[in-house]
């Protein structure tokens, strides 16, 4: 039976992208100019990191070409998490709160959370991953590292719970709008915490590491992947990632089921 | 056998109150005033297969929170809900199977894709056969006469276009029970017409379940033989239309053609004057005396013509509401 229904859900998700991919193509120069934004972005930020570099030769341990990768992981990690899940849904689930717009498709024999979270994928953030694979390439190449086959499998689990978490994260946090009518700043503060996690963690110290691991655990989702894909691999991290992505996600669903049950539709 | 029942449905919110202006707004961010209001407040009532019912009251009486109870939107204070045997707020996905909801004001069309890509995402989510889909979907596009228009893109679309594709798309499953919140609103006449024999041809066919709110009393006078009133969250009357008239009425119009100008400071004597442009007058008289009005008339009055007529039902409605007398 959930077999089923995931299944379905998959179909459906795909139908939905297709939809995404038609709708986006219709606006042709939205779609090349978001090209062009993606790319202006990673290039003035690969300028501000060279200007850094010139004065010193590390930031928190890791050298220009390891910041490199991880500011490519970290750009296909945003775009991932931003395209899928907020840009057109979580961002505007407060409004369609505030609107009564979730009434229609709350009635449907779908999964809610589903529904309310990646009802329309951004279909464009998927030119947006190519800047990023190729900073990571950048830093690959520059940095004469070698990447390991073997690692590729607990890099991906790792970079795979990563978003899973940040999704949940997101998630809850969106779901307060629930209760606080109209609170269009809250999906902006769950992507302002989650794009810490581009940061290096190690330059996170002392309760902030802790807290950064363990109870918002941004370090699973671009650092460790990114040390995990340049042979830095601690085996611990594929057990706790897969335990915090479960934890994470069940929290999510139970916390949005719990807001339903608080949800008061707008007046028609 | 009833497919929605109703038991001592509460719902309840909490609405704040804001004084006006700039210094009322900033005051507001520091203390709140906060009042209660009964949306829905211990409504009861059964619907049979098959029946279509009016489901009608003035703005904020309740209508569209008890409609969103009984499709699992909004979980009440109080009370009990059955919908084909569901608990409609357990949003059981067998349930969510069987019913539709079409908002006037609310589409589920995705606006920049032709009415036909919803369908089909419909008949996913819906899950309905592949052989199923096409031949309810052949049906309603043939009733509807919008063959033309399935593959235009949904913002090109006339509103009343919009509206026989949003239907469709709320149909393509063949709901057992549907709900319709103003189904005819913004439509031009003709329009609200076509949605009405729609609306009456599908009940026909389907034996589905349909409750109606509108404001439109064309919808309600020409679909529904049985009406619920609501108002301020109370359901004070559950009936036939036409009982509406014996028991509310308490009134007779009587029409009166005049073949010769009249005083009418005496017409006000009769009776209520709600109009007089000679010839014609209108008058609103007590049912009890309205006989005996009518022989005075005709007796001291140059009548050419005399109508004796019940109340128009969206006369009595107004007045249920605005004199909020339900005894």
């Amino acid at each position: 039976m959930e077999v089923n229904n995931f299944r379905k859900h998959l179909k459906i998700y795909w139908q939905l992208i297709k939809f995404a991919a038609i709708r986006d193509m219709t606006y042709r120069l939205n779609f090349f100019l978001e090209w062009l934004v993606e790319f202006g972005y990673v290039l003035t930020g690969l300028i501000s990191l060279r200007i850094i570099f010139v004065n010193i030769s590390e930031v928190a341990g890791w050298n220009f070409h390891q910041m490199l990768i991880l500011i490519g992981l970290g750009t296909v990690f945003s775009e991932t998490i931003l395209g899928l899940f907020f840009i057109f849904n979580l961002r505007k689930l407060p409004e369609k709160i505030t609107r009564g717009e979730l009434d229609l498709i709350l009635t449907k024999p779908l999964n809610s959370q589903f529904v309310v979270s990646m009802w329309r994928p951004y279909f464009t953030f998927i030119p947006s991953l190519i800047p990023g694979l190729i900073l990571i390439y950048l830093g690959f190449t520059g940095g004469g590292y070698g990447f390991d086959p073997w690692l590729f499998l607990p890099f991906l689990t790792i970079f795979l719970s990563g978003l899973v978490i940040a999704y949940s994260v997101g998630m809850i946090i969106t779901t307060l709008s629930v209760w606080l009518i109209n609170a269009t700043p809250l999906p902006e503060l769950a992507e302002h915490l989650l794009f810490l996690a581009e940061r290096p963690h190690s330059i996170f110290k002392g309760p902030f590491r802790i807290f950064f691991i363990l109870v918002l655990p941004i370090a699973f989702m671009v650092s460790f992947p990114t040390q995990t894909l340049m042979g830095d691999f601690i085996w611990w991290w594929v057990p706790a990632a897969l335990a915090l992505a479960a934890v994470f996600l069940k929290t999510s669903a139970l916390f949005w089921r719990l807001a339903l049950k608080h949800y008061q539709s707008a007046s028609s | 056998m009833s497919v929605i029942r109703v038991r001592n449905l509460k719902k309840y919110y909490r609405v704040y109150q804001k004084e006006p202006g700039l210094l009322g707004s900033m005051k507001s961010l520091l203390r709140r005033k906060y009042q209660p209001v009964k949306a829905v407040d211990n409504i009861s009532f059964s619907i049979g297969r098959g029946e279509l019912v009016g489901f009608i009251g003035p703005n904020g009486a309740g209508k569209t929170t008890t409609l969103k109870c009984l499709s699992g939107l909004l979980f009440p204070n109080e009370g009990t809900v059955e919908v084909l045997g569901f608990t409609p707020w357990d949003r059981k996905p067998e349930f969510q199977k069987q019913f539709s909801l079409v908002m006037g004001q609310k589409n589920q069309l995705w606006w920049d894709l032709p009415p036909i890509e919803t369908f089909i995402l419909n008949r996913e989510i819906y899950e309905v056969p592949q052989k199923q889909y096409e031949q309810t979907l052949n049906e309603l596009v043939k009733i509807l006469e919008v063959e033309e228009v399935l593959k235009i893109q949904t913002r090109k679309l006339s509103l009343g276009q919009r509206m026989k594709c949003e239907l469709i798309a709320a149909l393509i499953h063949s709901p057992k029970v549907l709900f319709l919140d103003e189904p005819t609103i913004g439509l031009d006449v003709v329009m609200q017409k076509r949605v009405r024999d729609f609306i009456k041809l599908y009940n026909r066919r389907f034996k589905s379940a349909i409750i109606l709110t509108s404001h439109n009393m064309d919808d309600v006078k020409e679909l529904c033989q049985r009406v619920l009133i609501i108002d301020r969250g109370r359901l004070v009357f559950d009936g036939r239309l036409s009982e509406i008239i014996s028991k509310y009425a308490d009134h007779k119009i009587v029409s009166v053609v005049f073949s010769q100008e009249i005083d009418p400071k005496k017409l006000a004597k009769i009776g209520q004057v709600k109009s007089y442009h000679f010839p014609e007058a209108t008058l609103s008289i007590k049912r009890e005396t309205a006989p005996l009005a009518a022989a005075e008339l005709l007796q001291h009055f140059p009548i050419a013509d005399l109508t004796l007529e019940e109340e128009k039902i969206e006369d009595i409605i107004r007045e249920l509401f605005t004199g909020k007398d339900y005894a």
